[in-house]
């Protein structure tokens, strides 16, 4: 019993202080930190550099064979070295945000492999064929042509890509290689139950986990939400489709374009 | 096939045997990877007569595959190099060993070295056959993945066959019966099997058992009393210490599949053709499995490529929590030991498995759609 009262964290919950998970770790402060790794994850280091590398790459094709070596070579390897980075991040890189960098590292890739594909079949398309009739440059066509028409999709993937995120920041820190202890996080609260006994005796040290699992489900519905809705900030149109019948959904698109300030459309096939 | 080919194919079975008994005595390996290799020689020889463009393709897709594992291996030893440290700075603390006997350990590591050196070395050894030596478990690399790939495979392939013989029914019925209360059901188990962690739903399997009475065994692969069992004991056994991570691992990827095979069977049922096909008045049943499913099954065949590759990505944590002694476990210790070779031993596994399922994609996708041509 001793270890038990060494440990205060193993008492059970009680009333209002639910939310209080260990020696007086607000449960709900993960939260804020997840969102801002996922913001940090998906604005700084995610999104962009694979988005920009990708479009540039394409774009001059034989002006940068470099980093068309770079990235395809990363396909096959780009999963491999998710635990291995985090280890080398973990001992190495700054302290603070390890596991950002790391998600980064593994999941630029497969956002530029679908970007890829975008531009190439948009840089056939007549608009950016008379942009370059005219005489545009290059990097006037990539910014003012190709990347506002891949902007909708990349918000649907994104919305789509957080939850996944979050995953995988937990799944790193659970085994202690993401996010350590001065900071905190669900993942790493959630580590005190890989011993059996604990989670037989002491089963409220499960109650991160639940909060990971809500948190992914509202992010999941949100993300199908947007990609129904289909988000084109190209057209400023914001457009529903047809077969839509969800009136949720459409309360939804009303204050997403009230929001942003667009029309709404219904999408006639 | 010309009919002296034919002939060469029908002789060269009597081949199987001879390369399988010669094999046998020669290397002396146990009798189930003699068959595998020797199978796989001799069909490689058929397909010259067979199918000349597809051993030329599948050739191609091996010999991209050595610029790929090269790449990683090279990332490994990088990123280890990045990390401060290596496996004896932690008995740099224990003062019972003396600094000259460490120099000589890092010595005989080849960890003095600058890490493209190691590289360059590792690679020489490699192709010699020499995968470098665990130090934390005190074993040759090789024996020590080849003996967990083992288990690893088995937990994999029971969880996918799982997968793929639920999902795939689901999804037609999910597509089929769009918005009915088939669908929802399905949707709604898809969505949570999505969105549940891999490793909170193992946590909550061993509450589960824990909690009630330990009706299941939890952690490890047999019991502890296993050598006085008799075989089918010992496979029962087996089959009740695999349900908690087969379960973890089957309902996560049926999930995502039945949701990939319903979009798709939704997307095709609004093609032209089949529109086609039920106004000439065809039964439903043969538009749906003739004509829509055979077209639907396309994409997951490149999924199933995928998916073989990530075997070992997909399930190290989950076998880390239950215990079961396939390759995660042994991942994650070599991890935080800086076990140089065991990691980068276990990584050249893993890219080796995903090439080689994109390959048995790729042949598949040629097989079953006609559409598609090797070349």
């Amino acid at each position: 019993m001793s270890w038990m009262d060494k440990n205060k964290s193993f008492h059970p919950p009680t009333g209002i202080r639910l939310t209080y998970i260990d020696d007086g770790k607000l449960i709900f402060r993960p939260y804020v930190y997840e969102k801002i790794l996922t913001d940090k994850v998906l604005k700084k280091y995610g999104i962009v550099p694979g988005y920009t590398l990708r479009a540039i790459s394409m774009e001059k094709r034989p002006g940068v064979p470099l980093l068309r070596v770079v990235t395809r070579k990363k396909d096959p390897a780009e999963r491999k070295n998710e635990i291995l980075s985090a280890a080398a991040a973990h001992y190495n890189l700054c302290q603070d945000t390890p596991a950002v960098v790391i998600l980064a590292f593994v999941g630029w890739a497969s956002l530029a492999r679908i970007i890829r594909g975008l531009v190439l079949s948009i840089k056939n398309e007549e608009y950016v064929l008379s942009a370059r009739a005219l005489g545009l440059s290059d990097i006037k066509i990539i910014v003012k042509r190709v990347l506002p028409n891949t902007l909708s999709f990349v918000i649907i993937q994104a919305t789509l890509a957080i939850p996944g995120y979050i995953l995988g920041e937990s799944a790193l820190s659970l085994p202690g290689l993401g996010i350590t202890e001065p900071q905190s996080s669900w993942g790493l609260m959630l580590s005190v139950a890989r011993n059996h006994r604990v989670i037989r005796d002491f089963p409220w040290t499960l109650i991160p986990g639940f909060c990971i699992f809500i948190v992914i489900v509202v992010w999941n519905f949100f993300g199908v939400c947007i990609q129904k809705i289909g988000l084109r900030l190209s057209d400023r149109l914001l457009r529903l489709e047809e077969d839509t019948e969800s009136e949720e959904l459409e309360a939804m698109a009303q204050i997403i374009s009230e929001y942003l300030g667009i029309p709404l459309e219904r999408e006639t096939i | 096939m010309k009919p002296k080919n034919s002939f060469l194919t029908r002789i060269s079975f009597t081949g199987d045997i001879a390369l399988f008994i010669s094999l046998l005595h020669v290397v002396q390996w146990h009798w189930f990877p003699v068959i595998v290799a020797c199978e796989t020689i001799m069909w490689f020889v058929r397909l010259i007569w067979i199918n000349p463009s597809m051993l030329n393709f599948i050739l191609r897709h091996l010999f991209h595959m050595i610029p790929i594992v090269l790449d990683v291996v090279a990332i490994g030893f990088f990123l280890i190099y990045l990390a401060p440290g290596d496996i004896f700075t932690q008995m740099e603390m224990n003062t019972d060993i003396e600094r000259e006997s460490l120099d000589q350990f890092r010595k005989n590591f080849g960890l003095d070295k600058p890490w493209y050196i190691q590289f360059f070395r590792y690679i020489w050894n490699a192709l010699h056959g020499d995968f470098g030596f665990s130090q934390i478990y005190k074993a040759p690399v090789f024996t020590l993945v080849s003996q967990r790939a083992l288990n690893n495979v088995l937990l994999a392939a029971a969880s996918m066959l799982f997968a793929w013989s639920f999902s795939v029914p689901a999804g037609i019925i999910a597509a089929t019966h769009q918005y009915k209360w088939h669908d929802q059901i399905i949707s709604v188990f898809a969505f949570f099997g999505l969105s549940i962690p891999n490793f909170f739903l193992a946590f909550l399997m061993i509450y589960l058992i824990s909690s009630t009475d330990n009706w299941l065994p939890v952690g490890g692969m047999y019991s502890v009393n296993i050598n006085e069992m008799s075989s089918l004991e010992k496979l029962w056994d087996l089959i009740k210490h695999m349900i908690v991570p087969f379960f973890v691992i089957g309902t996560s990827v049926t999930a995502s599949l039945t949701r990939i095979m319903r979009a798709n069977m939704l997307e095709i049922l609004g093609r032209q053709y089949i529109i086609t096909a039920r106004a000439k008045g065809s039964r439903e049943k043969s538009v749906i499995y003739k004509h829509a499913l055979r077209n639907a099954v396309n994409p997951m065949i490149t999924i199933l490529g995928f998916q073989l590759g990530n075997i070992l990505d997909g399930a190290a944590l989950v076998e880390a929590l239950t215990a079961w002694p396939g390759l995660g476990k042994l991942i994650l210790a070599a991890l935080l030991s800086q076990d140089l070779y065991l990691v980068v031993g276990s990584l050249v596994y893993s890219v080796v498995l995903l090439v080689i399922g994109n390959l048995i994609a790729d042949i598949l996708l040629a097989v079953i759609d006609p559409r598609v041509r090797i070349s």
